[in-house]
This record gives C-alpha cells, structure tokens and sequence, in this order.
C-alpha cells in the first residue's frame, strides 16, 4: 500500500470550530487521503483531527526541563535534517545565539518530518524559510492580503528568501501575486489561484422589498483597510441630496480607530444615519441582509473578501472598490459594480445610480449576482482544486 | 493678580509659555504647575513660580506630609476640608489630588486656570468645592472627540461645566462646541486667539511662485488621523494625474503609519511625498516660507498657530474649515479654506494656489498678513485674557 502523504500546516494558531475555512480545509484534506499535521508557534485548544505540534519556545522552564529527555532524544532521531538547517541558515545569521533560537523555535517542526511544509499566510514562513528544504519537503505559502500588500512595505525585503526557497504559491487573488512579483518573486514560481468560496445552501436570496428608506450595509470590523472615511463622505452627498438612508455595519470597531471613526460620523452628521453593530452570527446578519437593497465594499486594502461574495450569493446589489481582489471577485457592470477607490464622490454617484434604477434591471443584477457565485465560488470547485493544489505540489 | 496655571508639564505648550510669560511681563504674579520635564527658561522673571508635581509614590506621599504639617499648625479646619473634597477611589489619586489642591489653596490666588479641559475628568471636585476661582482652557480634541467613546468624559463636563467660573476658547466655533455639555456656559466664555511672536511677524516677505517646474506644498504636525494627512495624499494624487509638479512635505516628529505608508505606496505618489521631522522652529519656519503653498487638511483643530505663522511670513495657505479657521481664513482673500475630509476639494484649492497670477498671489499674501498683525498678535492674546480674568473675578 502506497504510503500517505504528509501534510503539515504552518498557522498562526490552531483552529478552533469558529475558523470554518481552515477547519474544512483540514477536514476535506484527510477525507482526500492526506495525513495532515498542524504546526504553530502557540499552544492552544486543536478542534481538527490533525495532531498539533507547537513551538517549545511556548513552554515554560518547568515544562522544559521535564521534556529535556524527550527533546535530547528527538535530536538524536532527526540529526540529519538539524545539522542540514544548521548549515543553510549559517549565512542567514551573523550571531551565534540568533542561529540557536532560530533552530530552538523551529524544533516543532524539525522534529516532525512531512512530504509538503505549506504556510497558511507568507509572513509565518519568515525565519523558517530553510525548514522545508531540510527535511526534503516541498514548501508553499498562501497569500491572502495583508502580507503581501501591507508588512511587505514596512519591512522591505521580508520575503527575499522565502521567494528562493518556496516551490509554489496559492493566492487568493491575481492581484497579490502582482504585488509578490514587483517585489522580487520569482515568476517562474507556480502559482495556483483558489479563491475564498462559499456553501451555497446557506445562502437563500435576500427577498428585499424596496421602500422610502434605503438600507446600505456593510459587513468588517471599522478600520481604514475597509474605506469608511470614504464611505461616510459619500453618504454626506447622499445626505445633502435628501435621499433617505440608514446605513449599517456588521463588525465592530478595531479598537485604536474607533475615535476616528466616531468623529468622522459627527463630522459629516450621520449620526442617525448609521448603525454600527458588533460581530453577528449567521442567522442575525441574514437578518440584516435580507432587508438590505445595496450592499458597498468600499475597501482601500482587501485580499478577496468573502462578505462580498456572500452579498452577491444573496443577490443583493454589490458595490465594490477595485482595491486588491475586489474587481476580481464582483464582475463590474454584470454581478455589481466595481468602484474606483478612495473617491467618495464617485461613490455617491454610482449609489445614486443604482437606487435609481429600474426595478427590471435591479432584478438582472441580482440573479447575475447570484449565477456568477454558483457558478465561480462554490465550495465544492474550491475544495477540487486544493486537492489538485497538494497533489501537484507534493 | 495672582494667577496659578495648571499645566501638564513644565514646560508646556507654545501657547501656554507665551501666555505665561505675557502676564508675568504685565507684573501678574504667577504660579505653574505641573510635572517638571526641563527647565523652562523663567530666569528673567522674578515673579514667575514653578510648583513642580512629584513624579514618584514616595515623593506624593512626602509631599502631602509637608502640606498636612503646614496646615496642621495654621489651619487644621482647611485641612480637614481638603482631605474630604480630594478623597477618590485610590490611595494615589486621594494623594494626588490633595497635593494639587493643598498647594493652590495655600497660595490663596485669585485665578486658578486649567489647562486642558479633560482635567476636569479627575479634579472635578477642585471646582465643584471651588477652592479657588477657575478658569478652563478648551481643546478641540478634548470636546468633538475625546466624550464620544468616554462616557466618563461626557458625564464630568456636563456636572462641572456650570460651575467653572469662566472659559477660554480659542475660537468662537469651539465654544459652541462647548456648548453641548452646558448650553449656560456662553456667557462664562471668551475667545482669546492664538498668537505669533513679534519676531515671526517680522520675517514676512512676499513670496513669489519658487519654481517653474515644480510646486512645493508643506504641512507641520504630527502624525494623527486628526491631522487628515490620507486626504493631503488623495489630493496630491489628483494633482500627479493632472501633470501639476506637484511635491507635498510634511513636516513632522515620529514615523507614517501603515495606512499612510501603504496608500503613499498604492497611489504611486513615492515621489511627491517628503517626510522630514526633527526640525528646530527656525529651520521649519525657513522651509515653510521656501514653499509654493502651506496646506492644512486636518479634520480636527482648534486654530492651528502653524497657519497662523504661515500667514504671518508670507506663504499662502489652504485650510480646511475645521475647529475655528473659518475665524481666521476667508476664502479668496487671505488664503483658501474648504470643507474638512474631502480630497477633492483641497485638490481644488491647491489648484488655484499653483494658478494664481503673481498680483493675485501677492494680494492674498499681504492680506493674510494684515490678518494675523490685527487679530494675531501676542499683545491682543494678553489682552483678552486679562479680560477673561477680570469677568472672572467681577463674577
């Protein structure tokens, strides 16, 4: 019998029920026939089947010295594969005791040998670049948004040697890999493109019945990635144009800008104009979104964004910026409208349109909406196409 | 007059110096305190007096001792008073507050000025048990932005607020402000602008457009959102796509945030972006005056001094409407003012800042100048304030 191919993912933290994505994706890959093991740098609650090795830099001085002969041992077990990232990382660290804490943190990883080292996101490959190669797996890296576009500019040349060490890339958007190469990816690396996908059974269509008041709403937390200082300038235009609204959004504040953004509600008076609520689950924000006639994903940053897709899954009318994976993810024109970015008046504008239209044409719209998701972000063609990711890269 | 100032540190603010050392210059005697941070150059004046704030828990303790001694012997029942009115929650805090309000009723002053209006967060009871007359200073920040996620805030300055015996503004739009927590306060309130210094004043000189190839925009401030620099960048960037040469400084202590880095990075702007910080208040005002226009996109101010010098030197400026410029600036005469948080609309500005005609320009920078002599200088900032503080003791 052919022996199983090994699997480890490198994550942030191990997945718990509330990380559907991730928890799917481990699930379908040991039904696919992939032993999977998860590897992270914190030691918390595991809900996947996959065993999780944590970093030994989390355990206290007790715990170390209690697993002092259980580490000795498995040094001595995996002296190869030690003794070979030694040598790689030799030219990577100039002090001695860096190099030790470098190989100290990885241990976790060293210690459990797999076919394929794939990194949930590019930054946690950052100071393990060499493991892989070490063990003689194949090494891959996710892109999803943030480090690609934004820790990419404030530490330059964070990622020089993951791009000469990677063997493949999955990205969520065509737009990151765009930004991975203008940053010295080699373009010769693979690259697979799965985007963020949805189960489509929990989507019904939203059945909106249009009235005096137009709801608007916004699923995020309130940050600047999101634009919201764009969109609140451009409700003020709606506002001076005596169009009735109440906009809401589902998220929370990502707490250091909540002041910011609570003057920017004074200041442009939208103060009984906007709802903000907290985090949601499934059944609340159906509620909302059953009852919303313009969904706006108004984003300067954004990796794909799966709301939007859930927007459109529900057939609502989508409005998008064309920052990151947005103009990739609503079909301009056709499933909604793509925006350009940080122009509240052009904003305005095309919500005004979109209120204005006839109700024939609003009704195109969201059956496209809806036809462009079943037919392009179903879960099922995502869940394919991972399987034929690990498989091509092994 | 004897008149205590409460600053958070020694020294303080631009402002608050001047202001001190305004009314020392006019023979007031005067008492500051605060946390000692350097000195602060009072050795000119006989009748200014640091009462420095101890920084330790030991130095508090001992220094509520010497109080609790001094009142002991000359008047236990103040004593006994001020123990009660500064009781708080905390043994630090009950300390804290008697060691400020032990010193100011000793000194037995006729005016005891608070700088900066969220003080009255946690020396509330200074006022309401009114050891002395007082007069609070507001800011911006503290009234349109600091009580929307601070119900605590909110709810002090609604109690104490009708019983502060006067207010300073430095603007008529910052008292309306003020006036959401007591609606009563108007006639309590006075507006002293802020001021520039002789010496500012004297370095203006008609400016003329710097270069033909390109146009030099500079904004001075630190790096907060408050500061609107992501609406200056969007702005810059509609003046790149129009072929303006257009080359934005920003003049400033710290470093960019991420959303600043990453837009600067988006929009492609790299090169018509300068940051530069660490600059002395000579080589700033140089820099300034060496530029086309002076820009400021804030959302939030009081009245910004940096347009004032602007102003008082000569470079035109474009401001948004925030706080109080609408006081200063009016549109088309002495510099361009547009509403606050639209990009667009400084784009505009700068516009007609880069095409103006050298008769309209020098117009506009003699305008602005005759501006800040009449309404800006130290010696009318003094005279309102000394104003302010008589009403308050008539009071």
């Amino acid at each position: 019998m052919q022996k199983k191919k090994t699997i480890g993912l490198v994550v942030a933290q191990p997945p718990i029920y509330t990380e559907t994505f991730l928890m799917s994706k481990i699930q379908n890959l040991i039904d696919d026939g992939f032993e999977v093991v998860i590897f992270s740098n914190l030691n918390r609650a595991n809900n996947t089947q996959a065993p999780l090795y944590s970093s030994y830099t989390e355990l206290s001085i007790f715990k170390l010295m209690y697993n002092i002969p259980y580490i000795v041992f498995k040094i001595i077990q995996n002296f190869k594969a030690i003794s070979k990232y030694k040598k790689y990382i030799n030219t990577q660290y100039s002090s001695t005791v860096s190099k030790y804490k470098n190989i100290y943190s990885n241990l976790h990883i060293l210690f459990n040998p797999v076919d394929h080292l794939h990194f949930e996101f590019s930054v946690l490959a950052v100071d393990k670049e060499y493991v892989a190669k070490s063990m003689g797996a194949k090494m891959t890296v996710s892109f999803r948004g943030y480090d690609v576009s934004i820790s990419i500019l404030k530490n330059k040349g964070l990622f020089n040697t993951v791009w000469q060490n990677i063997d493949g890339v999955h990205t969520i958007s065509n737009d990151l890999v765009k930004r991975a190469l203008k940053h010295g990816m080699n373009p010769n690396t693979p690259v697979a493109k799965i985007t963020p996908a949805i189960n489509l059974s929990n989507f019904k269509p939203a059945n909106v019945v249009w009235g005096n008041v137009l709801h608007i709403t916004t699923t995020g937390r309130v940050s600047w990635k999101k634009g919201f200082q764009y969109v609140f300038a451009a409700l003020a235009i709606l506002k001076k144009q005596d169009i009735n609204f109440q906009y809401h959004i589902i998220g929370g504040f990502e707490e250091p800008e909540k002041e910011e953004f609570l003057f920017l509600v004074q200041h442009h008076q939208l103060q009984n104009d906007i709802t903000f609520h907290d985090k949601m689950n499934r059944e609340q924000l159906n509620e909302i979104l059953d009852q919303t006639h313009i969904y706006i994903q108004y984003s300067v940053q954004e990796g794909f964004c799966n709301a939007a897709i859930e927007a459109q899954a529900k057939g609502l009318l989508t409005i998008v910026s064309d920052a990151g994976g947005l103009p990739e993810n609503v079909e301009n024109d056709k499933s909604g409208w793509v925006v350009p970015k940080r122009n509240s008046v052009a904003l305005a504008n095309k919500i005004v349109e979109v209120y204005m239209m006839s109700n024939e044409k609003k009704k195109e719209f969201s059956e496209n909406a809806m036809i462009h998701v079943s037919r392009n972000f179903d879960i099922r063609k995502q869940q394919d196409l991972f399987r034929e990711f690990f498989n091509q890269a092994s | 007059m004897r008149i205590a100032i409460f600053a958070s540190e020694i020294p303080s603010t631009v402002f608050i110096e001047n202001l001190i050392k305004g009314l020392a210059m006019r023979g007031h005697t005067i008492y500051v305190y605060g946390k000692y941070i350097k000195n602060p150059h009072y050795e000119n004046y006989n009748n200014i007096h640091t009462v420095k704030e101890p920084k330790s828990k030991l130095g508090m303790s001992l220094y509520a001792l010497k109080y609790i001694l001094k009142l002991l012997i000359n008047n236990p029942r103040k004593l006994l008073w001020l123990l009660k009115v500064s009781k708080a929650q905390s043994y630090l805090y009950w300390v804290y507050r008697f060691n400020l309000y032990a010193s100011i009723a000793v000194l037995e002053v006729d005016i005891f000025h608070i700088q900066w209006v969220n003080s009255l967060l946690y020396i509330d009871s200074f006022v309401e048990h009114k050891i002395a007359k007082t007069v609070v200073s507001f800011r911006g920040t503290h009234l349109n932005s600091t009580p929307l996620y601070l119900k605590a805030c909110r709810e002090a300055y609604e109690r104490v607020f009708p019983q502060v015996d006067g207010f300073h503004g430095v603007s008529n739009a910052i008292i309306e402000e003020a006036k959401k927590y007591d609606i009563a306060l108007g006639e309590r309130a006075h507006v002293a602008y802020p001021a520039v210094t002789s010496s500012t004043l004297a370095r203006f000189k008609v400016t003329t457009k710097h270069a033909k190839t390109e146009f030099h925009a500079i904004s001075i401030g630190r790096h907060h959102w408050k500061k609107g620099y992501n609406y200056a960048f969007d702005a810059v960037k509609i003046l790149k796509d129009k072929e303006i040469p257009i080359i934005y400084t920003i003049v400033a202590h710290g470093t960019l945030d991420e959303q600043l880095v990453y837009q600067i990075n988006e929009l492609g702007i790299q090169d018509q972006i300068k940051i530069t910080g660490g600059l002395s208040h000579d080589k700033v005002l140089d820099t300034a005056q060496n530029s086309d226009v002076f820009l400021l996109p804030s959302l939030e101010e009081g009245v910004a001094n940096v347009v004032l010098e602007a102003m008082a030197i000569g470079t035109p400026v474009v401001s948004t409407d925030c706080g109080g410029m609408l006081e200063v600036i009016k549109d088309g005469v002495n510099g361009y003012i547009v509403k606050s948080g639209y990009s667009n609309l400084l784009a505009e500005a700068l516009e007609k800042v880069y095409n103006l005609n050298a008769e309209h320009r020098k117009n506009l920078i003699i305008n602005a100048h005759q501006t800040i002599k009449e309404k800006h200088t130290l010696e009318t900032q003094l005279n309102e304030m000394e104003k302010l503080y008589h009403k308050v003791l008539e009071s």
